[in-house]
């Protein structure tokens, strides 16, 4: 026994050592909050910096806590950042608002700023590989086909943070060295498969911390889920002498307790079937945030136990409390409970629009013309926003460019001459390219904006249908 | 310590093989004649054999072929369980059915309406999923690669091995930008590990397929076939590239769910059995139905495979004959349609000895006129039963 205890001391001391010289720090966090219309939003949050130089060669020969298989595959494939979303359900912007993190399409969707070398495109395709093999998932799939290069939609987020306006103009821009490469798999499933690769990738897997209470069954019984990685290079000072290189794991869901008990209150133990046994060692900084509504005389709850430390945040005009938990000071087993004093939940009648949204439809019928229309809404009563809409359209939809057309179909005394500030379209080829639109709209205040365009469906060949061809095609 | 040291892991595959070894007489596979083809062929055949491989392919897709995923992600469990890893397993699922919208239980499959055992569990790496499930990627992976130590070894056992020195040349052309990797064969340089069968000249391979089929062919997805010859084909190669030692393939031919009438299974060629310790075909109707995920999750075979498998671990001394027997006779006592134990093969064995195809008679009637309701009721009037006694037929 004693010798089993020394060693383990002795691995903790090395251990401690490794991590002193490689400069990597761990974050987790969870967040919760409850929505508008009786459902809980959980978001967990995992971030680990490295110390590096992005022309290092050996950068990760030595490494503690940020995962090998993520900085071989970004050192191999030369990739600048790297972002990787799995989604299933829609954010219901209607009832839910503004999700906290990057909202993602249903499906996958990857894009990343690689390095422009000459062997960028190889790169690129043994990228969308070696991902597709780290979480069992179809993403060798995004192939020239459904790859395209967008202008004006993305901007890396790594080093030039500050300069990462995407109306900036363009002779400023950052991205000199790296190009932007994106695809999506909007049928893609995501089950526990994509899963358990992603927690393996975390210093503390699912034993400790707030990783514990990552339960695949629960994770996927929800009316959204969102699971993403994120890398980045960073500056540790304003300055910029001293680089990092980020990587981000978040798990965004949706809950809805109310489907089981007809309430809103909800424990750790109801949603994950699991409480916190252990703080993560390793973490620097392990916590559960809870965002607090106000209370009101019809929105009376509790929290047990109470936070130990709180923080105000503002949405809008109103300030918030937050419960800050700590986990390496809170009592193990760590279960949260929040209950409200209601006998049934009863749902807003009122959905609460947030001020600015979008509906994308297809319009048309049969199997030969078809057009795609989309919605955009400015609920705000005196500001004009700016916005850039992206579409990546399969080359199987040909799209016909004469047909476009950007008008405001609700609202009163706008102008309608200097709606689009910039457009970039890039036509299919058939069998190589898809269609990609983008375009810098200005939204009047207290409008409805509308794109249209019209397309055809190409003739397939019979290959070229999927083994569920009853199923149909899925388009962004 | 020796002598307190564990048994080293005796796997499903080792003990298909072993159990083979006992019963039959196994001859070694013919070598190259020549004397360097001899000493190299000794050096690389000292070890034994050197690791163990599962591939695991469920080829239907949709909703109501829940009970194919079951089949699969059950001998994906066993094999687990026995002890080959997820890095040595490869797992080819057709379609998502345990986070599908109408699993009443997300993220879960199981394989009995008991609802004991999730397969699915909290740790799963499916290799090939959905779209990515075709006859083509089958065989590419399955013949596709070229083995390390072929390559790495330079004069002439390695040109006798690949056939001719131009062949070869050619391959070592095709990837001259990376010289320190194994020349790839038939996948894509970028197919990632997981999804590459790397087995050398002294690995054992355990095949597994579900899905429906007939007659000398496989359907993967309802879109296209795989054939009998495909696969003899696949393994023929496998044999010449030596990227097997032994191949067990466990090949479940599901035919179609209303039983069209082409049962009957002449799943056999020559090629494989000459290759092959023993290959068994079966016609396997499901076995009962969970009527709250509302799809049968089982089939007969996979059943007893299952209910003897559940019961050994890796110091087991059970045999595959007593596997293909117990199967059989549990089959056999409730009139499943099942046919006799598979066989175990020796590439010397004559072929006339090998009862491998089902007979009509027995095929016809559970395919295509028994209902849902009859293999429940079957199925609980076994498990209420007194319990059968078994004897074994020889």
């Amino acid at each position: 026994m004693q010798l089993t205890h020394l060693i383990t001391q002795s691995i903790v001391a090395c251990t401690v050592a490794t991590l002193a010289v490689a400069k990597e720090s761990f974050d987790e966090e969870l967040v919760l909050k409850s929505l508008a219309d009786g459902k809980l939003f959980t978001h967990f949050q995992f971030t680990t910096r490295l110390d590096y130089e992005p022309s290092g060669d050996a950068l990760f020969s030595h490494y503690g806590l940020f995962p090998k298989a993520i900085g071989q595959i970004i050192q191999r494939y030369g990739a600048r950042e790297l972002h990787l979303t799995f989604t299933q359900g829609r954010w219901n912007y209607e009832d839910w608002g503004y999700p906290i993190a990057q909202s993602a399409g249903t499906g996958v969707e990857l894009w990343a700023w690689m390095y422009r070398t000459e062997s960028i495109e190889p790169n690129w395709k043994a990228l969308t590989n070696a991902l597709s093999g780290l979480f069992c998932a179809s993403l060798n799939f995004i192939d020239e086909t459904i790859t395209s290069r967008p202008r004006m939609s993305f901007r890396p987020e790594g080093f030039y943070n500050e300069q990462a306006d995407p109306m900036h103009e363009r002779q400023d821009d950052p991205s000199d060295d790296s190009e932007l490469r994106y695809g999506s798999l909007p049928h893609e499933s995501v089950c526990t498969e994509n899963l358990t690769p992603w927690i393996k990738l975390l210093p503390c897997k699912a034993k400790a911390g707030v990783s514990t209470l990552l339960n695949a069954h629960k994770l996927y019984d929800t009316n959204f889920h969102s699971m993403a990685i994120h890398v980045r290079p960073v500056c540790k000072d304003v300055d910029c002498n001293q680089k990092q290189l980020e990587l981000v794991q978040t798990v965004t869901s949706v809950f809805d307790p109310v489907r089981v008990t007809a309430r809103r209150e909800w424990s750790f133990q109801s949603l994950f079937d699991r409480k916190i046994e252990r703080s993560c060692a390793v973490a620097s900084l392990s916590r559960v945030l809870v965002l607090l509504p106000t209370i009101t005389e019809d929105n009376a709850w509790q929290i047990f136990p109470s936070a130990d430390d709180s923080m105000m945040y503002k949405v809008g005009e109103e300030t918030r409390q937050v419960a800050v938990y700590d986990l390496a000071k809170v009592h193990v087993p760590f279960d949260l409970q929040m209950i409200w004093q209601e006998h049934i939940f009863l749902f807003p009648l009122q959905p609460s629009f947030p001020p600015f949204f979008a509906h994308r439809y297809f319009t048309g019928y049969g199997q030969e013309r078809g057009g795609l229309t989309v919605n955009i809404v400015n609920q705000n009563p005196n500001e004009t926003v700016p916005v850039i809409y992206f579409d990546s359209i399969p080359w199987y939809l040909k799209l016909y460019l004469h047909t476009l057309k950007v008008s405001v179909t609700w609202g009163q005394d706008v102008r309608q001459d200097d709606l689009i500030k910039q457009t970039y379209y890039q036509p299919a080829v058939d069998r190589s390219r898809p269609s990609v639109l983008e375009m810098w709209l200005t939204l009047p205040p207290n409008s409805v904006t509308t794109v249209s365009i019209e397309f055809d469906k190409v003739f397939l060949k019979y290959t070229e249908h999927r083994p569920d061809a009853n199923r149909g095609f899925d388009v962004g | 310590m020796p002598s307190t040291r564990p048994t080293p892991p005796c796997l499903l595959l080792l003990l298909f093989v072993a159990c083979a070894l006992t019963f039959l007489c196994l001859p070694s596979f013919a070598t190259p004649s020549t004397p360097t083809a001899d000493v190299v062929d000794g050096f690389f055949s000292r070890g034994g054999h050197t690791n163990n491989w599962a591939v695991l392919v469920c080829t239907s897709r949709f909703w109501f072929n829940y009970r194919h995923i079951a089949n699969t992600l059950s001998m994906y469990r066993t094999v687990k369980r026995l002890g080959i890893p997820d890095s040595n397993i490869i797992l080819m699922l057709a379609d998502d059915v345990a986070c599908n919208p109408r699993n009443k239980f997300p993220a879960t499959v199981f394989n009995n309406a008991a609802r004991l055992l999730d397969l699915y569990g909290e740790n799963v790496e499916v290799d090939y999923r959905g779209y990515e499930v075709t006859v083509e990627n089958f065989i590419r992976m399955l013949t596709g690669e070229l083995r390390r130590w072929v390559s790495y070894l330079v004069g002439c056992v390695k040109v006798q091995r690949l056939g001719t020195p131009a062949k070869l040349s050619s391959i070592m052309k095709l990837h001259p930008q990376t010289p320190s990797q194994p020349p790839l064969g038939r996948v894509s340089p970028d197919t990632p590990r997981s999804k590459r069968l790397l087995t050398d000249d002294r690995s054992n391979i355990f095949i597994y397929m579900t899905g429906h089929g007939g007659n000398e062919f496989l359907k993967f997805q309802d879109a296209e076939e795989i054939s009998a010859y495909d696969l003899a084909d696949a393994f023929e190669q496998m044999w010449e590239k030596r990227s097997q030692h032994y191949v067990q393939p466990d090949i479940l031919a599901q035919y179609p769910f209303h039983g069209e009438q082409s049962a009957g299974g002449e799943f056999l060629f020559e090629v494989v059995l000459s290759r092959l310790l023993s290959l068994s075909i079966t016609f396997a109707p499901q076995h009962h139905t969970d009527f709250d995920i509302g799809v049968a999750v089982i089939d007969s075979y996979t059943y007893y495979n299952l209910e003897f498998l559940e019961n050994i671990d890796m110091s087991s001394n059970a045999t595959l004959k007593q596997l293909v027997c117990i199967r059989f006779m549990r089959s056999h006592e409730l009139s499943l349609p099942m046919k006799p134990p598979a066989l175990t093969n020796s590439p010397f064995r004559s072929r006339s000895l090998i009862p491998m195809t089902p007979s009509r008679s027995a095929v016809s009637p559970e395919s295509a006129t028994t209902s849902l309701s009859g293999h429940w009721i079957r199925w609980v009037g076994w498990e209420s039963g007194p319990g059968h006694k078994l004897t074994l037929r020889t």
